[in-house]
């Protein structure tokens, strides 16, 4: 709705081709009289609705929602076939914090000690096999869902779902089969980050 | 000194200049404050590889801020300084891109050769030779 205005919301799991999911609480507004921000992409537009679009809540959600993603995304963007054309990378460098909390930094890089500042390890999952002309790396996978609806809802096969949930939620096929089908080279396309690139144009060729 | 603007009075000027640049220096270093050199808003200016190597947040700014740099917001700006032949000036529009729209470098020396004609009319060819150089011409500053 805000797109017809020329207004810009930061969006990952939002694809105006597939269903809307609603799992990525990137697009989060202000809405007058809500107790919440809510999100911008599942919420249908109602009459004399107040929408803040730059309003400090606003702005807080999706720095928050940006640091809670990056808290487990490995640093890839040099190697990866997605940088430079990453929604993770264009949305961080637009909407995320200037005061540069850096929780994601490792505690102690001298000990091979991969904790950020609460602790935790970074999530570690293992790359699937949908086919020969897709390269995964699972780790990247910021669980927007947008593969597992297309090949849902465009391709109409029962190949991928989201197993397990919280941080050890992981898209996967059903279960541990190789995905095949005709349209599946066009999960490169779908998917905002770097997880599911091309197999074929990797090092080799830029789209 | 100065009253006759030949080219003896130029090039008094010109040394005098120099002298007076050596001043501004040596004040500029003796007086230089202590702290911070730039701002510590990572939107624009760039992270250290360091803090790049260990945390996420720095590596996708010092990604962008090396690939693609900062988008500037839609305006035009026309920003002078004093330079020592006169003003010079930069004239920058923005298209709210990272690359300029257009950039336009007003250097003083380009106007200082419209008057060399004026200068060395009625004098001999040798001259010109010395019209130019206290006039301080530099051809690349005026092919800008």
């Amino acid at each position: 709705m805000c797109n017809s205005l020329n207004i810009q919301v930061p969006v990952f799991c939002y694809h105006e081709k597939l269903n809307v999911a609603g799992n990525c609480r990137m697009c989060l507004v202000e809405v007058e009289k809500a107790p919440k921000p809510i999100v911008a992409c599942a919420t249908p537009l109602m009459d004399k609705m107040v929408i803040f679009t730059k309003s400090p809540l606003v702005k807080k959600a999706r720095e928050n929602v940006l640091e809670l993603l990056l808290l487990n995304h490995p640093l890839d963007c040099p190697i990866c076939d997605q940088g430079g054309e990453c929604d993770l990378q264009d949305n961080t460098q637009e909407f995320s914090s200037e005061l540069n909390r850096n929780l994601s930094i490792f505690k102690s890089p001298s000990t091979n000690n991969q904790k950020n500042i609460f602790g935790y390890l970074r999530r570690g999952i293992e790359d699937k096999n949908l086919g020969c002309v897709i390269k995964t790396i699972m780790t990247r996978c910021i669980h927007c869902t947008r593969c597992v609806r297309f090949i849902d809802e465009i391709a109409n096969i029962e190949g991928l779902k989201a197993l397990g949930r919280g941080s050890s939620m992981e898209i996967s096929t059903y279960i541990n089969k190789i995905l095949k089908h005709e349209l599946s080279g066009n999960l490169v396309d779908i998917c905002p980050v770097g997880a599911l690139t091309s197999a074929h144009f990797a090092f080799k060729a830029r789209p | 000194m100065g009253k006759n603007g030949d080219c003896y009075d130029r090039y008094l000027i010109r040394i005098n200049e120099m002298r007076q640049s050596l001043k501004i220096i040596h004040f500029c270093i003796n007086n230089l404050p202590k702290g911070e050199i730039k701002t510590s808003n990572k939107k624009v200016t760039a992270y250290s590889k360091n803090e790049a190597r260990l945390s996420m947040e720095a590596l996708i700014h010092h990604f962008k801020f090396y690939t693609e740099n900062f988008v500037v917001p839609k305006n035009k700006i026309y920003c002078a300084t004093e330079a020592p032949k006169g003003e010079f000036g930069i004239f920058l529009v923005s298209n709210g891109t990272n690359k300029p729209y257009r950039c336009k470098i007003r250097a003083p020396g380009f106007n200082h050769i419209q008057g060399l004609s004026f200068m060395s009319k009625g004098h001999q060819l040798a001259d010109l030779v010395a019209v130019i150089g206290t006039q301080d011409i530099v051809f690349g500053e005026v092919d800008r």
